[in-house]
């Protein structure tokens, strides 16, 4: 049944999910682009901050993609359910839970393709690199990380799509009313506890989020495919 | 005439009288006089201003004494705390941790220290503490903010030692005196500094990293050659600024590319400088590093050494204090760098199983639901 699954969601996803492969692939060799020894050059370490600097500029596109992945296979994997009003669910000798644990075993499988994607660029990437003393590259390690950050953002969205699309835009709702309100409520906390003073609620939700243990922390922290 | 035709009369001539101008001279006579009596008023006015001022002031320094905080004053080594009676004892525990795992070691007297006072207040709600005629390190902290009390003590303590060293040239190459705050970004530097002493240093020559840090080039060599490689001094000459005067070198050095132009515009600099050092590759940052590690090092007695001889070089004064030769003490720096080299690599560890773990709690949440939606 898995296999079933698997194939359905494939079928679901495949068009999107191949150009999303073939950018995982591209992205590390884009972020080394221009790098590399100039002619008549020794490999001195003015080439280290240079390796560096290029390759932060493309450090916020990693978790991005990681993010555009996730969401793509989480949506898709209930989009057919919910437009057939669960007419295939229903007919099936399985209970809800274990029916949505192999769909989720399935996008996560194909959350694999994209990391491949990106695995095998980097290591293209890397070794056309000539790197300098004290610079490494960490194709696995980014690569790792970038599955990570897209099986968070799947089963983040996966969650939230498995509910009906009203508990979905209340969920969605919440969130941006706190982003928008977030500073009046904590103004109007602070005329009953003065103690919130200089609090920025919005600031700590946010903190608590991007920082570890925080589900989005995986998003921040280190991306760099070459690193001292 | 009659007793009517009087009175008309009489009010007919005290109107004119009334209605007439005063004759000139008995109208200067009157504004000539108040103005005198208004000058005899102002030095009254003064002293009343002075007064007033005066009972003010009082007013307000009875006010402020009577708002000034109770205080407990207590000794840690050589360090004198002034505190709110509540938080005595965690100023002691906190001054004493502080003072005995990072300066005990090595500072042995210290004017400035035995001149400086401390205030301390870890609270929700800080109030004044007042120490008469001191400008004192001050570490009051609101508690529910998460700054680390530690470090702020250790860091005016610092401040405070700092004094001694004012006017020294250890000073002015350091630029501060400080601990080794994030030793990752020490390496970072390092590994990232375009520079042949960087490299060479990164690499274990532990000279290198003596060089690096402009101390005692050697009194017959070139100190950007040692720093710098053609390509590197080439890049270095392109990226500092020059006068107008200079800017034919500038244009011959960064557009047409001749080296010679480049070491030109490096040596008039290092001429100019008043510190040499300031062209070295590795910066301030690390140079305090080294010289906290030379205190660390030194042990007993390692502050006296370091400002016993105001005239002494950085090189001479951090020998002096550490009681190690230039070789020691920079492996002793590098060993400390290689140590903290950042964890910087992406995706492992902890990270990742974090990541995992909410891959599955969400996962829970998709599967807890007892209905088909």
């Amino acid at each position: 049944m898995y296999r079933s699954m698997l194939f359905l969601h494939w079928k679901q996803i495949n068009i999107p999910l191949i150009p999303l492969i073939l950018a995982a692939y591209a992205l590390p060799l884009l972020s080394v682009q221009g790098l590399g020894t100039p002619p008549g050059m020794d490999s001195s370490t003015l080439e280290a901050y240079r390796i560096v600097a290029g390759a932060q500029i493309w450090l916020p596109v990693f978790p991005l993609l990681a993010a555009v992945i996730g969401v793509t296979l989480a949506l898709s994997a209930w989009n057919w359910d919910h437009q057939l009003g669960h007419v295939h669910a229903l007919s099936l000798p399985v209970p809800r839970w274990r029916y949505a644990l192999l769909k989720m075993g399935a996008g996560a499988t194909l959350a694999l393709l994209p990391a491949a994607g990106l695995w095998m660029g980097a290591h293209v990437a890397t070794s056309f690199v000539d790197l300098p003393t004290g610079l490494n590259a960490y194709p696995n390690q980014l690569a790792l990380r970038f599955l990570a950050a897209t099986l968070v953002a799947y089963g983040l969205l996966f969650a939230m799509a498995a509910g009906t699309v009203k508990t979905t835009v209340w969920i969605i709702s919440g969130v941006i009313g706190f982003f928008i309100l977030g500073n009046v409520v904590t103004d109007f906390l602070v005329g009953y506890f003065p103690v919130l003073y200089r609090t920025n609620l919005l600031e700590l939700a946010l903190e608590a989020l991007i920082r570890a243990p925080g589900p989005l922390q995986v998003f921040t922290g280190n991306w760099m495919l070459i690193d001292v | 005439m009659s007793r009517a035709d009087l009175c008309r009369a009489l009010s007919t001539g005290a109107l004119a009288l009334l209605c007439s101008p005063p004759p000139m001279h008995a109208q200067q006579t009157t504004e000539a006089t108040l103005l005198g009596r208004i000058d005899s008023l102002r030095p009254l006015l003064e002293a009343a201003e002075v007064e007033a001022d005066l009972a003010r002031a009082r007013r307000a320094e009875a006010e402020r004494r009577a708002n000034v905080t109770v205080t407990d004053t207590l000794s840690v080594g050589p360090l004198t705390i002034v505190t709110v009676p509540e938080n005595r004892d965690a100023a002691a525990r906190l001054f004493r941790r502080v003072w005995e795992n990072d300066f005990a070691s090595f500072v042995g007297t210290s004017p400035s220290l035995s001149d400086q006072w401390f205030t301390f207040q870890w609270a929700m709600e800080l109030r004044p503490i007042l120490v008469e005629g001191r400008a004192p390190q001050r570490v009051e902290l609101v508690r529910w903010r998460p700054t680390r009390p530690t470090e702020v003590i250790r860091q005016s303590i610092i401040n405070a030692l700092a004094d001694d060293l004012t006017g020294t040239q250890i000073l002015a190459w350091a630029n501060a005196v400080r601990t080794p705050v994030r030793p990752e970004e020490l390496y970072r530097q390092l590994a990232l500094s375009p520079s042949r002493a960087s490299r060479a240093c990164l690499a274990g020559n532990a000279r290198s990293c003596w060089v690096g840090m402009g101390l005692d080039p050697g009194a017959d060599s070139n100190p950007l050659d040692d720093w710098y490689s053609p390509e590197e001094r080439r890049a270095l000459a392109g990226r500092l600024y020059w006068s107008r005067t200079l800017q034919s070198l500038r244009d011959d050095c960064t557009e047409t590319g001749t080296l010679r132009s480049c070491d030109v515009l490096l040596a008039d600099r290092l001429t100019t400088l008043g510190n040499p050092s300031e062209l070295a590759p590795l910066r301030p940052p690390a140079r305090a590093a080294l010289l906290w590690i030379a205190l660390q090092k030194g042990g007993a007695g390692a502050w006296d050494r370091l400002r016993g001889d105001p005239q002494a070089t950085p090189a001479q004064a951090l020998l002096s204090a550490s009681g190690l030769t230039a070789e020691e003490l920079s492996s002793a720096w590098l060993e400390h760098v290689q140590a903290n080299r950042p964890a910087s690599k992406a995706g492992t560890g902890l990270s990742l199983m974090m990541a995992l773990f909410w891959f599955a709690g969400f996962g829970t949440l998709a599967l807890r639901s007892t209905r088909w939606r």
